[in-house]
């Protein structure tokens, strides 16, 4: 069924690359790895797409609800907040509507309370910290309540938490909030801090690299967990004459059956997805100049991503692991790279393959090696996540 | 969200329910009924796990009382609407989420080598259940993982509303299911394991129910539930199984509380889908 587009009227995040919007699609032009040291101690070698500089704290009326995520959650909107600030003079906050993703909301706080907690090897552990709120700091809708308090909305919020690929699929709970009028403006994203359960889960999985990864590269050695906070808003019209920054034109969500880490080696699932994304635009794949890949940089989901790329697209269409200077921001990816692949939109460049050359022979697809300035019409973002969760986002440029 | 232009119908078609000594929705509403007949007894047995015989025994045994908790709903309310199991779209709602493994992680972390175990990692994911359903019963649909605090049934139900009257799929089955939180957590939400599920459908033949769509509006609780499930993220599921009660009362409309802030309107229906 071919979908409604909706508008894209703004966006916004920090990531390792950068804390504004600015800083980030800098980074990105240049190539630059925003990999460093993990913020916190861990029992191996390992770097992580952390936001540079300290974190600023929550402000005091909203400060009971802290915790790393809470905190990014803040710092990422500060530019998309005069544009939902206008959302909500423009419709009312009623109806303008929250759906956010994330892979662990604020686990990181009940994790510090924890080691404090057990830490102190007391046979009788202390009485917790009177400051540790675990149903505000901890659960995945305490760092959305953060958001939705600081900027006084009212419409339906919830948060979609698919792993990997939860802040893809906020679009598609996006569409349908407003095809069936039930909102007229929906802020989406994505937030995840760096915690010890991922650095560590990952690690235990065998699939963390200690060096930068090297997305769909030969050898690659795995991945880097990364953290961002990056929204989005979709309104049912443009303001006035202005131009959207994209528009969504679809999003294709599937389920492998197959494995709870593992890709369908085939890819068939991914393909599905983009397929998909594709028909509810009403399009084919000869329209797409640029797929924003999942690729994590792990052996098996590169493999699998770029055979259902290859079936899909040739190996003609430019395809690009931003995750290479990101990191994998887990549950906030799908968010961040939307935003990436709407900068391709609007300004006209791909970004380069950092570190994927040379490619495993595996690989069948193009990966570009330089930043390559071209116009754009449509570019696909996948997602991709345990479970067997699929999501791929079909955008096209804001003038069309 | 009242006053909006007419809206696609929706219409409940099965249900499912699973709390320890509540095996499924007929021993809750027979202990409902008639309280001093023949109803089990209260389970306070944190070992007592759902059947959940659509997951694989080996691929249970590293998976939470949640996890099986969302299965077994999911499986009781598809089978009892006669949805197909690798057909229906899925849409798991969940307050906290893997919190038991969570916690369990974190103590891993505290001793020896400081690493915590794969198949539990691989396990502590919001979507586990999601992702475990869709490969034991081979479902490769639409599934997602939902969380909203204390409306994260509402939200889970205005996701799977949205899904039919969007015509995005035919059939979809929602849950929300807790169990309970550990030490040192508990005391913040000190709730038992339940798990809720309501099949939704497009079709009116056969329904139980018809279904609107969630709306932000506040109304009295009317409906009471048991006293142990009082103040559960799983409370208002319970509201509205017990709204739509099978045969022998009076069908009505009636506002069912989701949750401090939002509500819905059920309209009972006879078997041929006749309110």
């Amino acid at each position: 069924m071919v979908r409604q587009p909706y508008p894209i009227t703004a966006y916004g995040l920090c990531c390792g690359l950068g804390r504004t919007t600015a800083e980030v699609v800098g980074a990105l032009h240049a190539g630059t790895r925003g990999l460093r040291e993990v913020p916190f101690a861990v029992p191996f070698e390992a770097i992580t797409g952390t936001v540079p500089g300290d974190v600023p704290p929550l402000p005091p009326h909203l400060a009971r609800k802290e915790s790393r995520t809470g905190r990014l959650a803040l710092l990422g909107l500060q530019d998309v907040r005069d544009a939902v600030h206008a959302a909500k003079e423009r419709w009312g906050t009623a109806r303008v509507a929250t759906v956010l993703g994330t892979s662990t909301g604020g686990i990181d706080r009940t994790e510090t309370v924890h080691f404090d907690w057990f830490g102190r090897g007391a046979p009788t552990p202390p009485a917790l910290p009177s400051d540790y709120v675990y149903l505000e700091q901890h659960p995945f809708h305490a760092f959305e309540d953060l958001v939705v308090a600081d900027l006084g909305l009212e419409g339906p919020a919830f948060v979609v938490s698919t792993a990997c690929s939860s802040s893809a699929k906020v679009f598609s709970s996006a569409r349908r909030l407003l095809d069936l009028g039930l909102a007229d403006a929906v802020l989406v994203g994505g937030v995840d801090g760096l915690c010890n359960t991922t650095v560590r889960g990952f690690h235990s999985l065998g699939v963390m690299a200690s060096e930068p990864c090297r997305p769909f590269g030969v050898d690659r050695p795995g991945m880097n967990v990364g953290e961002a906070a990056a929204y989005l808003l979709l309104e049912r019209e443009p303001r006035g004459n202005e131009l959207p920054k994209a528009w969504l034109r679809g999003v294709g969500e599937t389920s492998d059956a197959y494995h709870m880490s593992s890709p369908d080696p085939e890819g068939l699932g991914a393909k599905r997805a983009m397929e998909a994304a594709l028909a509810q635009a009403g399009v084919g794949p000869e329209v797409v100049g640029y797929v924003n890949a999942h690729g994590t940089g792990t052996k098996y989901n590169d493999a699998a991503e770029s055979k259902a790329l290859h079936a899909l697209f040739g190996a003609e269409v430019p395809v690009v692991s931003t995750k290479a200077l990101t990191g994998h921001t887990l549950g906030a990816c799908g968010a961040v790279e939307a935003i990436f692949s709407i900068v391709a939109l609007e300004q006209g460049w791909i970004p380069a393959g950092v570190g994927s050359h040379p490619l495993d022979a595996e690989v069948e697809v193009h990966v570009p090696e330089t930043v390559l300035e071209r116009p754009l019409r449509f570019v696909l973002s996948n997602a991709f996540a345990f479970g067997g969760n699929n999501a791929s986002v079909l955008l096209e440029r804001g003038a069309r | 969200m009242s006053g909006q232009p007419s809206m696609p119908a929706v219409y409940l078609h099965g249900r499912g329910l699973w709390s320890p000594g509540i095996p499924d929705v007929a021993a809750y509403l027979a202990r409902r009924e008639d309280p001093s007949a023949a109803a089990p007894a209260d389970s306070t047995d944190r070992a007592e796990r759902p059947a959940c015989d659509v997951v694989h025994p080996r691929m249970k045994r590293a998976t939470s009382l949640l996890t099986q908790t969302s299965i077994e709903v999911m499986t009781q309310a598809a089978r009892d609407a006669g949805f197909a199991l690798d057909q229906c779209a899925t849409v798991f709602g969940s307050e906290h989420g893997e919190i038991q493994i969570a916690v369990e992680q974190m103590q891993m972390m505290q001793e020896g080598s400081g690493i915590v175990s794969p198949a539990r990692f691989k396990n502590s994911v919001h979507n586990t259940a999601a992702g475990l359903f869709s490969i034991s019963v081979v479902n490769r649909g639409f599934t997602t993982a939902i969380a909203a605090g204390e409306h994260t049934f509402a939200m889970s139900l205005l996701e799977a509303w949205m899904l039919l009257a969007d015509g995005d799929v035919d059939q979809v089955v929602v849950s929300i299911a807790e169990e309970p939180l550990p030490t040192p957590i508990h005391d913040f939400a000190p709730h038992v394991a339940l798990g809720v599920a309501l099949a939704l459908g497009t079709k009116a033949e056969g329904a139980l129910a018809k279904v609107g769509a969630p709306e932000r509006r506040r109304v009295e609780n009317g409906i009471e539930v048991p006293s142990r499930f009082a103040g559960h993220p799983g409370e208002g599921a319970l509201r509205l199984l017990e709204a739509v009660r099978p045969m022998g009362r009076a069908a009505s409309v009636t506002d069912v509380a989701l949750s401090s802030a939002w509500s819905v309107r059920v309209e009972p229906l006879d078997a041929a889908g006749r309110s």
